[in-house]
């Protein structure tokens, strides 16, 4: 009974279960001290190289635990997170993204882990990669969407380099990429 | 940067000489550690990513405390605290303190800074403000080169924030059974960020300037809960209402640009966007548990969460003149509710056996209203009609998922187990190329102890994505109106190109799949080899992603020889390899050609090599009075990005992308004087460096492109020492 409330309750449909992990496994009975970062990286050893990587969430430096957004003893999903969906999750600490908002960006109201690694990346903004490659997975429209930005567009042929690809590529003007609330901000720029 | 305050010090003094005071008079078990400590950091350069979270980018000394604090009585009254680093920037401060089996009550604190640049640099003098104003005699210019003045002008800031928690809770038992909670946490985050404001015409003919932009947010939250439990079923109902406020709605600034050249219209002195709107947020769940007997137990989750806002909106564009139509409404209305249910049933049929059935629904209900917004473009251009290819329906967009799965686990013998499992999902879209999608999910996974040392483990999964059908138009024609539709020929009426598949809908196929084994050939030693590969083809898609390959290989070893002695040591190497194509079709006329020539294809080939090494080691000393430590840690990836493109393009340039390594020492000891008094001391050096070739000479409020005004300079390569000492003492 003890050990079937609280953040408990699911365990027995939690993925830790179905892969016969036991108590053991990751608890040393009688320490109360957190120990999850050790503990989930005995088997999460990929994630345990992505927090490593220059752009991270601060689990490395102690500020945040695997637990602020999983519950290993059960989630709600497959990832076992402490909420309903990855955005939900997010949202706990990204309350600024939640909106809804009038110009919706559907793969972002869906989905943050569409663009972003939580656990860690090279790219700026935990991206999964950067600007404009990223935007182009699905965005292929008439003019700029669709050009292509190689190291031409890099200005290294006595041009300039394209706002495009340098910087903050498509966000130098597409600022508002998780949606905007602006009546005039249809393409995210407002 | 916020500096590191005494009064931090102060409080975790207060309260551990009020709780030591308490403890003596108790005479109860106690126990507690406080420490005191000194940290000096040298940096060879001002930077950002170093002290990241630390709020540190600069070489300087500050104070640590850290204590521990823990009291029980015969009664089960109980108290703990527990705080890190609690003079810095960065702390943590948990407090608990109640009745076994009565109630508790707690209280949390984190403070996280982050710094995001070192190196920003801006013409506007006041930075934080609502409006950015350029300084009187800033010569604005079509270009930044034309900007004379921008040098003079230049002012440095640091782009950082700093986010505050605090959290209070109170748990109490009504009964046996029963058990109430309630909370309340508060968040606050502020500081700058940089965002790019924009002007001019969509696509061709834009300028931006990449302004610092104030953050000042505030969320407080409140959340009761009763659960209910018994050996047989427990239950639990909660309730959380969440309010989100910015400070700042909007923000305005001067235009430092002319006009785009070669367009002729002037840009107007001012421009505006929308910051983040005031939200509130409220959700029920109820969730319990039943076990039918001793083998078989039912489950649920049923959750109704609402997201609202409903701020002023804004007029269409700072620059009236500009204006000739009214808004569809003054404010936004906007709600998304979302329901969540979980039904799952788990059971052991036989003996050894075990096995999950699983139902799961998500949906989303957008209550916006679907409105036609006819937007000023960039605060530029004057107001377009409704057959104008700007004018846009907004589209509050909706979907929905639901998952059946069954998850199988039988050990076959005393030594194998075998994991089966599939999943079926279906997800539903509004607006989106893909209405209904259908994804089908098979795993498998063997684990042998194939000896006494040794033990293997083999897994695979495939996954299968198949949307009903892809019409990219279904978007696009709810996005434009009918005056605008009936102006565009058939064959070019489409905003992203027919033939791509927008990634996270496109028809794939995904296979996963590797397996570890594991040896302990002695007590003192065990090595472990794992490796992964996921590989994800996009069948369908003759532009956009193609496909993704993505390599783990990994070793772990740990050696412990002799009691006072352990070694750890890990390497992980990821390859990942992604191809995406596209089509490069530019201008009005010309895109019913250019659109469907294969002429004009190109393709990336992007790769990612990522190296990981980490080794630690433990040694103890003077029966166990000297506890040194070791470790070091090796950080590094390289991305490239190779091209090739149609005939009808240029010959490409591949482009050496991106670069960074990390190596880390650090030396860690504890001496016990005595059983009080404990000296920790140590030392860490870091040395990074990394070339982003995407933003490499691009320098804050420099002009290196002509139509951006840069914000901030990539960081620098450090190295830092970081040396540090602590005296603890416990009791």
């Amino acid at each position: 009974m003890c050990h079937e409330r609280d953040q408990n309750m699911h365990w027995h449909v939690s993925s830790h279960n179905a892969a016969d992990v036991a108590c053991a496994d990751c608890h040393q009975f009688h320490q109360t001290k957190r120990i999850e970062a050790v503990a989930c990286a005995n088997c999460h050893k990929r994630q345990r190289a992505k927090l490593q990587r220059s752009r991270h969430m601060p689990l490395r430096e102690g500020l945040m635990g695997c637990s602020d957004c999983h519950n290993p003893h059960g989630g709600q999903d497959n990832a076992q997170l402490v909420h309903a969906t990855t955005n939900e999750t997010c949202y706990r600490c990204h309350a600024e993204k939640r909106g809804p908002l009038i110009w919706e960006h559907p793969p972002v109201r869906e989905n943050c882990a569409n663009c972003h690694d939580p656990h860690g990346s090279n790219h700026g903004k935990l991206l999964k990669r950067p600007p404009p490659y990223l935007c182009q997975s699905c965005h292929s429209d008439n003019f700029h969407p669709s050009t292509l930005y190689d190291g031409n567009a890099l200005g290294r042929n006595g041009s300039r380099p394209a706002r495009q690809l340098a910087g903050k590529a498509c966000l130098n003007c597409h600022s508002m990429i998780h949606g905007s609330n602006h009546p005039s901000g249809a393409r995210f720029q407002r | 940067m916020i500096a590191p305050t005494l009064s931090q010090v102060a409080l975790l003094t207060l309260i551990s000489v009020s709780l030591l005071f308490k403890l003596a008079q108790a005479n109860e078990i106690y126990s507690g550690e406080i420490s005191l400590g000194l940290n000096h950091i040298n940096l060879n350069n001002k930077n950002s990513l170093y002290g990241q979270y630390m709020g540190i980018d600069d070489s300087q000394a500050y104070l640590t405390a850290d204590a521990d604090l823990f009291w029980l009585n015969k009664n089960g009254h109980r108290a703990e605290l527990t705080g890190k680093q609690l003079s810095s920037n960065a702390r943590i401060l948990e407090f608990r303190t109640g009745q076994t089996h009565r109630y508790q009550f707690s209280y949390f604190h984190r403070a996280i800074p982050q710094l995001d640049s070192s190196t920003a640099k801006t013409p506007y003098s006041n930075a934080g403000s609502r409006h950015l104003a350029l300084p009187d005699d800033f010569v604005r210019s079509d270009t930044t080169p034309g900007m004379t003045t921008l040098d003079r002008n230049l002012q440095r800031l640091t782009l950082d924030s700093e986010r505050q928690a605090h959290q209070l809770q109170l748990r109490y038992s009504l009964s046996k059974q029963w058990q109430s909670n309630i909370s309340y946490h508060r968040e606050t985050k502020k500081g700058l960020q940089s965002l790019g404001g924009t002007l001019g015409e969509h696509g061709g003919f834009t300028d931006s300037v990449i302004l610092p932009v104030p953050i000042d947010y505030n969320e407080e939250r409140i959340s009761a809960g009763i659960q209910y439990f018994k050996r047989n079923i427990q239950f639990e109902l909660s309730y959380r209402y969440a309010e989100f406020t910015n400070q700042y709605d909007s923000m305005s600034w001067d235009v430092p640009f002319l006009r785009a050249a070669p367009v002729a219209q002037t840009y107007p002195n001012t421009a505006e966007f929308a910051l983040p709107p005031d939200n509130q947020h409220q959700g029920f769940t109820v969730s319990g548990g039943w076990n039918l007997n001793s083998r078989s137990r039912v489950s649920l989750t049923a959750k109704y969460n609402q997201m609202k806002q409903n701020e002023a909106l804004l007029p269409y564009s700072i620059n009236s003149n500009l204006i000739t139509s009214a808004l569809p409404r003054s404010h936004a209305q906007a709600q998304l509710n979302s329901r969540r249910l979980n039904l799952n049933y788990t059971t052991t049929p036989i003996k050894n056996a075990w096995l999950a059935l699983k139902y799961r629904y998500y949906a989303t209900d957008n209550k916006t209203p679907r409105a036609l917004f006819l937007p000023v473009t960039n605060d530029t251009e004057t107001q377009p009609g409704q057959a104008a290819h700007e004018a846009s329906y907004s589209r509050p967009y909706d979907y929905s998922k639901q998952t059946f799965s069954l998850d199988s686990r039988y050990r076959l013998t005393r030594k194998t187990s075998l994991k089966l499992g599939y999943e079926n999902e279906h997800i539903k879209r509004s607006y989106r190329a893909a209405k209904s999608v259908e994804e089908q999910r098979y795993y498998t996974r063997v684990n042998h102890q194939t000896h006494a040392n040794l033990t293997t483990s083999l897994y695979y999964k495939y996954i299968k994505s198949t949307p009903k059908s892809y019409d990219d138009s279904i978007g696009f024609d709810a996005k434009h109106t009918e005056e605008y539709l009936e102006t565009v020929n058939e064959d070019v009426r489409f905003g992203n190109h027919p033939d791509n598949r927008r990634f996270d809908i496109a028809e794939h196929n995904e296979q996963r799949y590797g397996g570890s084994v594991t040896v302990f050939p002695y007590d003192t030693f065990d090595i472990s080899l794992y490796g992964d590969i996921y590989d994800k083809t996009y069948n369908r898609s003759q532009l956009g992603i193609q496909d993704s390959k993505d390599l783990v290989l990994g070793l772990d070893a740990s050696f412990s020889p002799i009691r006072h002695f352990a070694l750890q040591f890990y390497y992980n190497r990821e390859h990942i390899d992604l191809k995406q194509t596209g089509r490069a079709y530019f201008g009005a006329d010309a895109k019913a050609s250019q659109a469907f020539d294969p002429n004009r294809n190109w393709g990336a080939h992007h790769q990612d090599r990522i190296d990981t090494i980490g080794l630690s080691t433990q040694l103890s000393l003077l029966d166990e009075r000297l506890e040194l430590a070791l470790s070091y840690i090796y950080a590094r990836s390289k991305t490239d990005i190779h091209f090739n493109a149609g005939s009808e393009l240029e010959e490409p340039e591949d482009i050496n992308a991106i670069f960074d390594q990390r190596h880390t020492l650090s030396f860690d000891g504890d001496y016990i004087i005595n059983e009080q008094f404990k000296i920790r001391f140590g030392a860490e050096y870091e040395r990074y460096r990394s070339s982003d070739a995407l933003t490499r000479n691009i320098d804050a409020g420099g002009d290196a492109i002509d139509d951006v005004l840069p914000l901030s300079s990539p960081e620098p390569d450090y190295h830092a020492l970081r040396i540090y000492t602590s005296l603890s003492y416990r009791w």
